[in-house]
């Protein structure tokens, strides 16, 4: 331990200018995030890119702090004066924790209190924040730290796998934001993934094996890659969608079905600003949920679907959907399209969604600054409620503006506004307020009444739907 | 000048093929028996010998031990090793030292062909012209 | 006297870069307290060797122990009784001198560092980077001989350095091996060395190993292999010869002849007396020199020799 702590100091001492600069950019950052949130006016366009720079550069200097430190002492090469002597790694872990992790948690603490929410006001946010900028930065940095010797090589290693990164997006995966991941998939590949580079990280600090390790990481990508690739695509087919459909058990209550509609659309049900990516095509069907009860939203609704047409069929992997009043829209690939759309086809749909169903609710008084549910505190911004939470809101919120006692001296118009739901980060959102703007109706006044109305899952539910012939050409979204 | 602990009261020259450990005992002993070192005088410790001679300590401590063994040095406890007191070597044993260089002198002659008279005569004449410089500079 | 364990035990150790073998599998054993030298032509796979035995590098096949440990395992606890000096280590050159000691000192359980800068006449306060090279080598020799190391290798310590230095260093270095009192150290430090410098290693080295082409030759003590080669000098009778494809002993490396003088190297001169020897073999003798040999010209007569096998073989 103390010979850890020996190490510490003289990394500290080596590389104090590096951690200076990285303060620097932090203390900025905390100057300048609270200006350029949603809703807190308009900033200077200066600042704008300033703030985005900003975020560019914290990123640039955990690298360059990370990358710097390990190769104090660096694994990579034979003549390494370290490596003939009795060596304790553990200051590693000190450094980074002390040096990189600490200030940054300080500063989002510091951004929080200041935003009046109180450093602990989201401890699962927080840790999830935490441990997700672990996986996708912290942890890949380490490792690109691990296998190379010099800064130069380092960011050569990073600049290339941004570009892998970034084209093998563009090119495969279109379209793969839509799909739908099977339950849990999140969580089980972040550890499976986080426990593989961990294990590569302790393997090349015991072994030194550089170019194994290297082999090893390029296969840890190609296997993220291939996985991306194949739930983009579907190629998994029968064990996720075998997960999906046993997470959403076909409804038991008869009173909840899809109806077909035969005709066109109405006009306000086509959703024709939705973003359709490259290379699919949207497609509208009249088609209505029946059964919810009135005050209950659907949340995460996924449709899958079978379609045959002149000997050519097609299963469709469970992609995001899209439900309105008596509209039901989806994507399709277009070479599919092309072929199923000539003539009539057979659509066989598969209909998924969870059920909210409205919770506790809570009325508070506006005022200048109040706090709402969800440990969040609003400011009155000329009749405009802007909101700030700690890291995410996990827990759909709606809220209600009634104007019952006159304050605003308008009219008595009851709005309603809905925040998004779960607001979860990125993961990598240095800013840890998240600040929405509620757009109601009705101008709100110090003492309007506010409802938050807080929305719990009512359980999950699979439809099918069963087209024996439709023209879906009829259907495309212009 | 420089009084130093560190300087080795005997010359060495670093002849080849000859163990160093018996090359180093020679010259320790022909510099006792030639009275560059007197009796109580101070030898070198084995860390000295070892350090100016650059010779291994176990080396170094082999030669003490043999000069020990043959009575030119005594171990004083407190002080360390010194000259011993020995009595004056015999003519014969001074003579004994000068082996080598005798042996050499004689293959040498051996070699050219030279007989012994003529080796003689020769010597008689260098130990007079010799003789007779160091008077000359006494004088 | 107990036998002490040897400190370095390496069994058919070999090591390829590929497909190029630097040396082939090789046994060696250096005794406990022995100050070992090792020699060779550049190239010859003595840094190669010492990488294997600190485990710089991993063996292709065979095993070695150092002090008794594998060297596939060394631990963090085994370098605290092992020190390692070579001239391409790399130092964190923005430490001075008495701070690279200084952050090295918590690493060690043992750290004695009196006199050692003092004895090699370094100046504290110089940063790393600023170091001649000279320098350089005495302050790495000054952080290994601190923590008094049970095993020292060293890959070509003096290599360039002037004779001042060359001296410093190995005054101090044989300085820190004896004790204070003239007890006879049991525990002596071994130290492993390899060093083109054959006259300076000669005067202290116990043993010498000889590695040629990655093959070792011979590893014995220095005071047998001095004893057992001599130069010949032999003067035939007049009219006699030695024909050129005279049958002579192998162990008569490189005959020449010129006229009525014959000259080789005896690498067995321990076994007999050459002089008997060549009386026996060679006709009309008129006499026979018989030289001892220094390290340095042992080392050049058996390169030689090997590069005439060689030729000869090809």
């Amino acid at each position: 331990m103390m010979q850890a702590l020996h190490i510490f100091r003289k990394d500290l001492r080596h590389l104090w200018p590096e951690f200076g600069v990285y303060v620097l950019l932090l203390l900025a950052y905390a100057v300048a995030a609270p200006e350029v949130r949603p809703g807190s006016g308009s900033p200077d366009a200066l600042v704008l890119i300033s703030v985005r720079l900003l975020t560019y550069l914290i990123a640039i200097a955990f690298f360059v702090l990370i990358v710097r430190v390990i190769h104090e002492d660096r694994l990579v090469g034979v003549e390494q004066f370290w490596i003939t002597r009795p060596y304790r790694w553990s200051s590693l872990v000190i450094f980074i924790f002390a040096c990189v992790v600490l200030p940054f948690v300080v500063m989002q603490g510091w951004l929080l209190s200041q935003a009046g929410l109180g450093i602990l006001a989201s401890p699962s946010g927080m840790t999830r924040s935490l441990l997700m900028i672990c996986l996708i930065v912290w942890l890949p940095f380490m490792l690109i730290a691990a296998i190379t010797s010099t800064l130069s090589e380092a960011f050569m290693v990073l600049i290339g796998v941004l570009v892998v990164w970034v084209s093998l997006l563009l090119s495969l995966f279109r379209g793969e934001g839509l799909t739908m991941s099977p339950p849990f998939a999140f969580e089980v590949l972040a550890v499976f993934f986080a426990a593989l580079l961990s294990g590569v990280l302790i393997y090349q600090y015991a072994k030194r094996r550089t170019s194994r390790s290297r082999i090893t990481l390029a296969v840890i990508a190609a296997l993220f890659v291939l996985l991306l690739y194949g739930f983009a695509n579907a190629h998994f087919g029968s064990p996720v969608r075998a997960l999906i459909r046993n997470r959403y058990p076909v409804s038991s209550e008869s009173s909840l079905r899809l109806v077909y509609l035969p005709g066109s659309v109405a006009y306000e049900d086509r959703n024709e600003d939705t973003h359709v990516p490259r290379g699919f095509v949207g497609i509208t069907l009249p088609v209505r949920l029946e059964g919810l009860p009135a005050d209950y939203k659907l949340h995460n609704t996924n449709v899958s679907f079978t379609v045959d047409a002149q000997g050519f069929r097609y299963v469709s992997p469970w992609r995001s959907a899209t439900v309105g009043d008596g509209s039901l829209s989806f994507v399709v690939p277009q070479k599919v399209f092309d072929r199923v759309a000539i003539g009539d086809a057979h659509l066989h749909l598969e209909f998924l969604a969870e059920k909210l169903r409205p919770g506790a609710s809570q009325v508070v008084s506006a005022s200048d600054s109040f706090r709402v549910p969800g440990n969040g505190r609003c400011v009155l911004n000329h009749g405009v409620p802007v909101c700030q939470y700690a890291y995410w809101l996990p827990v759909p919120t709606r809220v209600k503006a009634s104007d019952d006692h006159g304050a605003c001296g308008g009219s008595n118009l009851a709005g309603s506004a809905y925040t998004t739901l779960r607001l979860i980060p990125a993961g990598t959102n240095v800013d840890p307020v998240i600040q929405q703007v509620l757009h109601l109706e009705s101008t709100v006044c110090s003492g309007s009444q506010l409802t938050f109305s807080e929305y719990y899952p009512a359980g999950n539910f699979r439809l099918e739907l069963d087209l024996p012939s439709v023209n879906l050409g009829q259907y495309k979204t212009r | 000048m420089r009084n130093s602990t560190h300087v080795i009261p005997f010359r060495l020259t670093n002849r080849p093929g000859i163990p160093i450990y018996e090359q180093v005992v020679y010259a320790a002993t022909r510099a006792i028996v030639a009275g560059q070192l007197s009796e109580g005088d101070p030898f070198p410790s084995v860390r000295t010998l070892s350090r100016e001679l650059h010779i291994n300590p176990n080396t170094a401590h082999k030669v003490i031990a043999q000069l020990i063994d043959d009575g030119l040095l005594e171990s004083r406890p407190g002080i360390g090793t010194v000259v011993a007191s020995f009595r004056t070597a015999t003519a014969r044993e001074r003579t004994e030292l000068l082996n080598r260089q005798i042996e050499e002198l004689v293959v040498e002659a051996k070699r050219l062909s030279i007989e012994l008279d003529e080796v003689t005569s020769a010597i008689s004449r260098h130990w007079k012209r010799l003789s007779t410089l160091s008077q000359e500079v006494s004088k | 006297m107990t036998p002490q364990p040897p400190a370095i035990e390496a069994r058919q150790l070999s090591k390829q870069f590929g497909a190029a073998q630097v040396f082939s599998p090789l046994d060696l054993v250096v005794p406990a307290g022995s100050i070992f030298a090792l020699v060779g032509h550049n190239g010859a796979g003595k840094t190669t060797l010492i990488k294997l035995l600190m485990n710089i590098l991993r063996p292709s096949a065979g095993a070695a122990t150092v002090l008794g440990q594998p060297t596939t395992s060394l631990s963090s606890s085994a370098f605290t009784r092992i020190g390692y000096v070579s001239e391409n280590q790399e130092l964190p050159e923005w430490m001075t001198v008495q701070g690279f000691l200084d952050y090295l000192r918590p690493f060690y359980p043992k750290w004695d560092e009196s006199g050692l800068l003092a004895d090699l006449d370094l100046p504290p306060d110089q940063k790393l980077k600023h170091l001649s090279r000279g320098m350089r080598m005495k302050a790495l020799f000054a952080s290994v001989l601190a923590f008094h190391p049970s095993l020292i290798l060293m890959d070509e310590p003096f290599s360039g350095l002037d004779p001042v230095t060359r001296d410093e260093l190995i005054q101090t270095l044989l300085g820190r091996m004896s004790p204070e009192d003239d007890r006879l150290n049991h525990r002596g430090t071994t130290i492993l060395i390899s060093s083109h410098d054959l006259a300076e290693i000669e005067s202290f080295a116990t043993h010498v190993a000889f590695l040629h082409r990655g093959a070792l030759l011979f590893a014995e003590p220095m005071d047998t292999l001095i004893a057992r080669f001599r130069e010949v000098t032999v003067t035939l009778s007049t009219g006699e010869t030695v024909g050129a494809n005279a049958d002579l002993p192998a162990d008569w490396l490189s005959p020449e002849s010129c006229g009525a003088v014959l000259r080789f190297v005896h690498s067995r001169a321990d076994r007999e007396d050459p002089e008997m020897e060549v009386r026996k073999l060679l006709p009309g003798i008129r006499h026979v020199e018989s030289e001892p040999m220094t390290l340095r010209t042992i080392f050049l007569a058996l390169a030689k020799a090997n590069r005439h096998q060689e030729w000869s073989r090809s």
